[in-house]
């Protein structure tokens, strides 16, 4: 085997440039999949964090439209519903409408409740519950502004104004959250509802979407339709789906961008097959004297198969790790730039598990051909070559 | 024979010989042109997006919108009290009757379904006076007709009709607590209203609870002028808490986010391009070793280094334009015209057809012609220095 591997590694170096130049092609094609794979997969994490258990109502009209406050009690009291919380989108930016974060008004105690992912120390969590003025912060977006516990930061809205006539809402940051999924989305804010509810110019007593948790997963479908019947003689209705399908909804409204991203990868597979394919036969076409050599040494068929599909293993393998370890490195650089609209962003474990999978399987299709051709060869066929 | 007859004859050569290397020859082919044709379908999808956006605004007509609204419809409000002091603004034209040339507008998300997919998109719903569609350039009624103010009747523009479901002419939908009926459907050509769907501003207001205010208010300037008669009536006027800005403005800062994908399209262009540019060393290397001998014979007869060199260099442009050619040329066809739909700044659908520009086709051309040149220029210069004597040991 030894002996095999050492084979291998001449075979794929018999041309160093070649070899360099293969090696290259494949690793632009897995820094490609690496760099689009983390995009994907961080597109859908959002979706992954969702609770099997937790449901979400919003107007039946879209879920920009508002529901009336009493609507909390009246789902709260739907046979199965264990816990309900509420949540008004903010539409915060600090300091320039450009800089937009992710803002949320709640009701604290309850939203803790449902959403208990959250992680938050005991005091922290204390002391945002008790100031009307507080705010809960994503770890990411502390991290991001450097805001600390305590200090006073002077979020914007580019849609709510306050009765007073002030447009900065001033907060002071009294909790920072965290996620156990260290990949998860730690970029959103949370301020109290009562707050925004009191100080808002119109609209008063109205909340946005509603957030409900189930019994039982089970018993979702049955509680879905109690609610929405519930409401449909109501001048607002309601349309209440599972966390899962909201996100998945709200990921659709962007446009099939897991389609692009997919079709890009593909293309660049293809060119990357294209070339090492083609390559890998061009150079096996050079050595035809060579195999007709090593048979009549007495290498056989299959061994001479296989040491030509390692060639191009090798060959894509160093290419892909290359590649892989590129994409990680830029992905770093990047996600600090991304931040504040992809926020996340980063490497996962199961785009580079799959780009291992994906290194062995081109390497084997490309050796594939000229693999077969070697084992077919026949020695005076072989020999009987002018070069 | 002259240096000129030589590097033509030597050229010939090299390209009449492509056939013998058809599948590697190919292979750089198609890589160069799948590079290509990412890069320009990434840059058809941003300057599809913005050339939509950006075709909306006029500079004839000014839009107020909320001070801090953040250039979208959705978030900005006008109160009917700001509105009528605007009716009395300078700089604002008057129509055939005297009365100044404003169109007050409601904004309401609603929902509607992709043709392509099950999940629930919002559209705009925009609430409309009588002035609204003479605000838009070359708004024409295709299907069926104008809806009529007062009662609960619909428009929707045909790019809803195009890309959506549920809005169908002579269809009633329900939206907020009222059943409206779709009477017709009409055209801004290659605008963000053409997404939309339109009913009767006042009845809007009920069914959405708007009373009181209404979103923007657009007015048509009076002349160049007229911008900044309006600007500073406003803001001597400490009632206002709004910004005046001319629509084009308005829509200039909205083809943003989309924008950087033409970033990403000529990012992912250049890193494919270095895969097939490496694809393209591996062939014209392989073309040179191939032809070690014929190169050898041609230089033993006489023909110059620079022959030898221009034959390889050569070839590899010509294989790297064909894939150039073939990517811009697939571009063209295969997204030229598609149309699409995503979340625009007013967190609504907007409609639009991916655009292969000129310069997009230059850019596309030009990446693959410095392929060719860098993919040559080595495999030449080993050519041009094949030595005479090695060719027989080879």
């Amino acid at each position: 085997m030894i002996d095999d591997l050492g084979l291998i590694f001449a075979g794929a170096f018999r041309k160093p440039l070649r070899a360099i130049l293969l090696i290259i092609t494949a690793m632009i094609a897995f820094l490609l999949f690496g760099m689009l794979g983390a995009f994907l997969s961080t597109l859908n994490a959002g979706i992954n964090l969702t609770a099997a258990n937790r449901l979400v109502v919003a107007n039946k009209i879209n879920f920009t439209s508002d529901l009336p406050y009493s609507y909390i009690a009246r789902v709260r009291s739907v046979a199965g519903v264990t816990a309900v919380t509420w949540a008004n989108w903010f539409g915060a930016y600090f300091q320039e409408p450009r800089n937009q974060i992710v803002t949320f008004a709640v009701d604290p105690e309850s939203y803790l409740e449902v959403f208990s992912e959250l992680q938050i120390p005991a005091d922290q969590r204390a002391a945002f519950v008790g100031d009307r003025t507080g705010l809960l912060v994503g770890e990411a977006t502390a991290t991001r502004l450097g805001w600390k516990i305590g200090d006073t930061v002077p979020l914007q809205s580019n849609f709510l104004q306050r009765s007073d006539g002030e447009k900065i809402w001033p907060l002071t940051v009294r909790a920072i959250y965290t996620l156990a999924d260290p990949k998860a989305d730690t970029s959103a804010l949370y301020l109290h509802y009562d707050y925004l509810n009191e100080a808002n110019s119109f609209g008063k007593d109205k909340i946005g979407l509603m957030y409900l948790l189930t019994a039982d997963p089970a018993q979702n479908e049955q509680i879905v339709r109690a609610i929405d019947d519930g409401f449909s003689t109501d001048r607002d209705q309601t349309a209440t789906t599972t966390e899962r399908a909201f996100a998945q909804g709200f990921l659709a409204q962007l446009g099939n961008l897991t389609q692009l991203l997919t079709s890009v990868m593909a293309a660049a597979f293809a060119s990357l097959a294209l070339i090492v394919g083609n390559t890998m036969v061009m150079a096996l076409r050079e050595r035809t004297k060579e195999i007709g050599v090593m048979k009549t040494l007495g290498f056989g068929a299959g061994r001479v198969m296989r040491l030509v599909i390692g060639e191009a293993v090798l060959l894509v393998g160093l290419g892909g790790a290359l590649g892989l370890a590129l994409a990680s490195v830029a992905l770093v650089g990047l996600a600090s730039q991304a931040a504040a609209f992809f926020p996340g962003l980063g490497m996962s474990n199961d785009v580079l598990l799959i780009g291992a999978g994906l290194i062995l399987g081109l390497g084997a299709l490309t050796g594939a051909i000229p693999g077969v051709n070697a084992y077919r060869m026949r020695i005076v066929e072989a020999m009987g070559k002018g070069n | 024979m002259n240096a000129l007859a030589q590097i033509g004859a030597v050229i010939g050569l090299n390209l009449q010989s492509l056939p013998q290397r058809f599948w590697m020859s190919a292979a750089t082919v198609i890589a160069v042109a799948l590079a290509v044709g990412v890069m320009l379908a990434f840059q058809s999808i941003s300057a599809g997006f913005q050339a939509t956006v950006r075709g909306s605004g006029s500079t004839e007509i000014a839009v107020i919108s909320r001070e801090g609204s953040g250039g979208s419809e959705l978030n900005s409000a006008v109160s009917l009290d700001e509105m009528r002091i605007l009716s009395g603004a300078p700089g604002v034209k008057l129509g055939p009757d005297g009365a100044p040339q404003m169109s007050g507008e409601l904004y309401v998300i609603v929902d509607g379904r992709r043709k392509s997919g099950p999940e629930k998109v919002n559209l705009p719903l925009r609430g409309v006076g009588a002035a609204a569609a003479g605000f838009r350039d070359g708004f024409t009624i295709t299907q069926g007709r104008m809806l009529q103010f007062g009662a609960n009747e619909l428009i929707v523009g045909e790019g809803v009709l195009e890309e959506f479901t549920g809005f169908e002419i002579g269809s009633v939908v329900r939206l907020g607590d009222a059943d409206w009926n779709v009477v017709g459907a009409f055209t801004a050509p290659a605008t963000v209203f053409d997404s939309e769907i339109w009913g009767d501003g006042a009845i809007v207001q009920n069914v959405f609870d708007r009373q009181g205010s209404v979103q923007t208010v657009r007015l048509r300037l009076d002349g160049p002028e007229g911008l900044q008669k309006l600007t500073d009536y406003v803001a001597a006027d400490s009632r206002f808490n709004v910004i005046v800005e001319t629509e084009a403005d308005f829509f200039a800062d909205q083809g943003g986010a989309v924008g950087f994908l033409a970033v990403v399209g000529t990012v992912l262009g250049v890193i494919m391009g270095i895969g097939s540019l490496a694809g393209a060393l591996n062939t014209m290397f392989a073309s040179v070793s191939a032809r070690t001998r014929e190169i050898a014979t041609l230089r033993t007869i006489g023909f110059g280094g620079l022959s030898a060199f221009a034959g390889t260099f050569v070839e590899s442009i010509v294989l790297a334009l064909l894939g150039g050619l073939l990517g811009v040329g697939g571009a063209f066809l295969l997204f030229n015209g598609l149309t699409a739909s995503t979340l625009g700044a007013g967190f609504t659908q907007v409609v639009f057809a991916f655009k292969v520009t000129p310069d997009s086709v230059v850019q596309g051309v030009g990446l693959a012609l410095i392929i060719g040149v860098l993919g040559g220029l080595a495999p030449g210069l080993r050519a041009a220095r094949a030595p005479l004597l090695a060719v027989n040991a080879a």
